[in-house]
């Protein structure tokens, strides 16, 4: 029989160490071995014991949990670390992963997807919540080169009036636009081009036919 | 000027040096080509109350009466009822005939005649004063002249009759050479052009003062420039010459002593304006306000008795009001301007040095102490008031720069107030929402978990089982989501790209609206509160799109460029153009970019909204 894998739970919240471990008690090849409160009690604890995986509360009052994570790992890389968290932040789980946790576990997922996890991390691999469709950059569709300079629909607009030869006020008249408007745009558009001058941007869009 | 001003006194020296003190006739020999000599010393006077005619003047008992006049520079008599005859002798000692020029001065005359003795007896060189059309003078200057010619080894006679009732009297006259008389000509001709057109200039740029700051101090300036242009034309005849007032009622409309009562007034009336720290309530200032009024006044009654020739006795007596509280007022104008120094309002300096030669040369003018300068033109109160509006003129200028800082100051200064209080308000804001958040995820958070925890131990019906772990996974992300609204995790050491794509991707998961987030640069100039203010207005911009716009896109773009930092959401919604702008949201948008120095445009239309946020950044690169 191999040996249980030993859990040690971090976690302000007794409760919630109460009842993660009579859940984990279900399990018969994993064994909590310590619980800890806070970031001092937790690095004694490893320092004496030995441990496979913490269970890491990444919100612990005057304690983070990413930091002590962080801490753990540059002297003791072998604890791996899930932590458990009611943040689904991307940039949270991506800190996670910075900061050498193994795995990113939502607090209130189910046991089976905790357990699965715990076994896994035990046995070296990583487990962190897929990343969600990106919806942040759907700006246009169609063509790559719009994609390509992240142009919007409204910035296309402006480069074709540009390539017509219209003016900021004639623009700003044709779109029932401020002329401030445009002039923000046209800087803005300078800027995604990495273009500096008017001059400069019109050679670029002729040049490439946008 | 320093040079204008030292060839006067020069110019005053020489002609004082030139004057002979006794002899009966006027040897022509003393008028050469540079002198300027004055010959009231050779001049005899017949002074009479009523009017003595030409043909008997020179016969007896009259042609005994005559009196020799004192010989100074210039002999006033002021207002009197007398009648008056001049007689002179020239001799011309050369064996060719000589043309000579006499110089009256330029002071008011009703009308003169000069008679001259000859072989075939007496004949009148000509009638000038203000009676007679400037074309019809013997001799074309702005003040009397006549031209004189003596014959060879020659003694002549001259008569000379002024009737200048009603009329401050003045008695100088000179003999000069026709050149010097040229050279003084050509020197009073162009110092008086450049003197009305300095005036001129100050009066135009005095005007537009007035209408680009509507400080009334400077349109009473420019008023003041005019009159004293009106005096300058006036005091010298210019009028007679340049302005078609060549008659009786032109020399009668507006008395000399009348406007310079009326110039003194407007001064004061201006200084008053100046002067900010003589208090309204002083009695300086109350004492300085009657007496400009007694100047208005008195300058009012005298255009109108002047022009209506009012018999001699009251006119004097007004004449004598109008002069005395010109005196008065030119005496309180130095004392306002040493009080207002003394109770520390600097730019009274400059006015009182602008003051100091006008002030010499006009109590010299009212008390005719040295007056050579009379006949030979400009005098050193002519040129002091000139040299005194130009002056005051940078003074006025001055004082509106020091005027226009003080205001900048205390605008930035309540700006910066606003935005202290403005700040203090959304720190405080901040601050309770972050505690909730806290606690909202700590305790309820923490708590849902603990259930969710010992609902899964439980040993029970599984479908019921499952339906409170739906709910409970949805009360979950429900306090995820208010917490996160409230106060993103971690928004400390997250960069601002990751906090809003977070929310942006939440708001896509949740939303019927698609968003699309860009940013371009990073931010090295902002700090985390300021940061967080640029996240809550990206807040309070969606959900205004999600609530009001009914759009179906919004983009949100974030650039740093390299002097400004511009945040641009645009939707295609129906726009606010029903008022809806001015809602809650705005308000706490626009106080928020007030809180980062920002500035705020709404271009709106039924299309969509596009709303710019833009903070410079060079400013805060300098601040830090």
């Amino acid at each position: 029989m191999t040996a249980k894998v030993r859990i040690v739970i971090a976690d302000d919240h007794l409760l919630f160490i109460d009842g993660l471990r009579l859940m984990l008690t279900k399990e018969p090849d994993l064994e909590v071995v310590g619980t800890a409160t806070g970031g001092k009690q937790l690095q004694s604890l490893l320092r004496d014991t030995q441990v496979d995986v913490v269970l890491m509360d990444i919100n612990m009052p005057g304690l983070n949990g990413l930091e002590v994570t962080r801490e753990i790992n540059a002297w003791n890389p072998h604890v791996k670390i899930i932590m458990l968290s009611t943040y689904g932040e991307d940039y949270m789980i991506q800190k996670a992963r910075e900061y050498g946790a193994r795995g990113y576990l939502l607090k209130t997922s189910p046991r089976e997807r905790l357990v699965e996890a715990i076994r896994k991390v035990a046995f070296g691999e990583t487990v962190f919540p897929s990343r969600r469709p990106d919806h942040t950059a759907s700006f246009t569709e169609d063509e790559s080169f719009v994609k390509q300079f992240n142009l919007t629909r409204r910035e296309m607009e402006i480069i074709q009036h540009i390539k017509q030869g219209m003016t900021t006020k004639e623009m700003a008249d044709q779109l029932n636009l401020s002329q401030f408007t445009i002039k923000t745009h046209r800087k803005n558009i300078a800027s995604k081009l990495g273009l500096k001058n008017f001059a400069s941007m019109l050679k670029f869009i002729i040049d490439n036919n946008i | 000027m320093a040079a204008f001003l030292r060839t006067t006194l020069l110019f005053i020296a020489t002609l004082v040096c030139a004057v002979k003190s006794v002899s009966q006739p006027i040897d022509a020999a003393i008028c050469k080509e540079d002198s300027y000599p004055v010959v009231n010393g050779y001049v005899e006077v017949l002074k009479t109350e009523v009017l003595v005619q030409f043909d008997s003047v020179t016969k007896p008992p009259y042609d005994s009466k005559f009196i020799r006049l004192d010989n100074d520079p210039i002999i006033h008599v002021g207002y009197d009822e007398f009648h008056y005859w001049f007689r002179f002798k020239v001799r011309n000692g050369d064996s060719t005939s000589k043309q000579l020029m006499l110089l009256l001065g330029q002071l008011g005359m009703r009308e003169g005649e000069l008679f001259q003795s000859s072989d075939d007896g007496w004949k009148s060189l000509g009638k000038i004063g203000y009676s007679y059309s400037f074309e019809s003078r013997p001799y074309a200057y702005a003040h009397y002249t006549y031209p004189i010619t003596i014959g060879p080894k020659t003694t002549d006679t001259f008569y000379l009759t002024t009737d200048e009732s009603h009329a401050y009297r003045v008695i100088a006259l000179a003999l000069l050479h026709p050149k010097a008389q040229k050279k003084m000509e050509a020197r009073f001709y162009f110092s008086f052009g450049l003197m009305i057109g300095m005036l001129l200039l100050f009066f135009f740029f005095n005007f537009y003062l007035y209408f680009s700051t509507l400080d009334k101090i400077h349109f009473w300036y420019s008023l003041y420039i005019a009159v004293q242009v009106l005096l300058l034309f006036k005091h010298e005849n210019l009028d007679a010459q340049f302005l078609g007032m060549d008659s009786r009622s032109g020399y009668r409309t507006l008395g000399m002593a009348g406007v310079a009562a009326l110039s003194i007034g407007m001064l004061i009336q201006v200084l008053q304006l100046f002067f900010t720290n003589i208090e309204s309530k002083t009695l300086l200032y109350k004492t300085t306000s009657i007496v400009k009024w007694i100047l208005f006044l008195s300058a009012a009654v005298h255009f109108v008795v002047f022009y209506i020739e009012i018999p001699h006795r009251p006119e004097i007596i007004l004449f004598e009001i109008a002069n005395k509280s010109t005196f008065v007022g030119l005496i309180l104008i130095v004392i306002n301007c040493i009080y207002s120094l003394y109770k520390g309002f600097s730019t009274s300096w400059l006015i009182l040095v602008g003051l100091l030669i006008f002030l010499i040369g006009g109590f010299e003018r009212i008390l005719f102490l040295t007056s050579s300068s009379y006949l030979f033109p400009p005098s050193l109160f002519e040129i002091g008031m000139v040299i005194e509006t130009i002056v005051i003129s940078f003074g006025l200028m001055y004082r509106y720069r020091v005027y226009q800082r003080e205001k900048e100051k205390v605008t930035s200064e309540l700006q910066k107030q606003k935005v202290v209080q403005v700040k203090r308000i959304i720190s405080a804001q901040e601050e309770e929402r972050k505690r909730i958040a806290e606690d909202l995820h700590d305790d309820l958070g923490s708590n849902l978990a603990v259930i969710k925890l010992n609902l899964q131990s439980l040993e029970s019906d599984e479908g019921q089982k499952a339906s409170l772990m739906q709910l409970l996974d949805d009360t979950s992300a429900h306090v995820r989501q208010v917490s996160h609204n409230l106060m993103p995790p971690e928004f400390a050491s997250t960069s601002l790209k990751d906090v809003i794509a977070a929310y942006v991707q939440q708001l896509n998961e949740d939303s019927r609206v698609s968003f699309a987030f860009y940013q371009k640069g990073g931010s090295k100039y902002f700090g985390k509160d300021e940061e967080l203010m640029i996240y809550r207005i990206v807040m309070e911009l969606t959900n205004n799109i999600l609530k009001h716009a009914e759009a179906t896109e919004a983009t949100i773009q974030l650039f740093y460029h390299d002097e400004s930092f511009e945040m641009v959401v645009e939707d295609n919604g129906k726009g606010f153009s029903d008022g809806s702008g001015n809602g809650i949201g705005l308000k706490s948008i626009q106080s928020r970019v007030q809180y980062l120095q920002g500035e705020l445009a709404i271009d709106s239309n039924k299309a969509g909204t596009t709303i710019i946020v833009s903070i410079p950044l060079k400013s805060r690169q300098n601040d830090s």
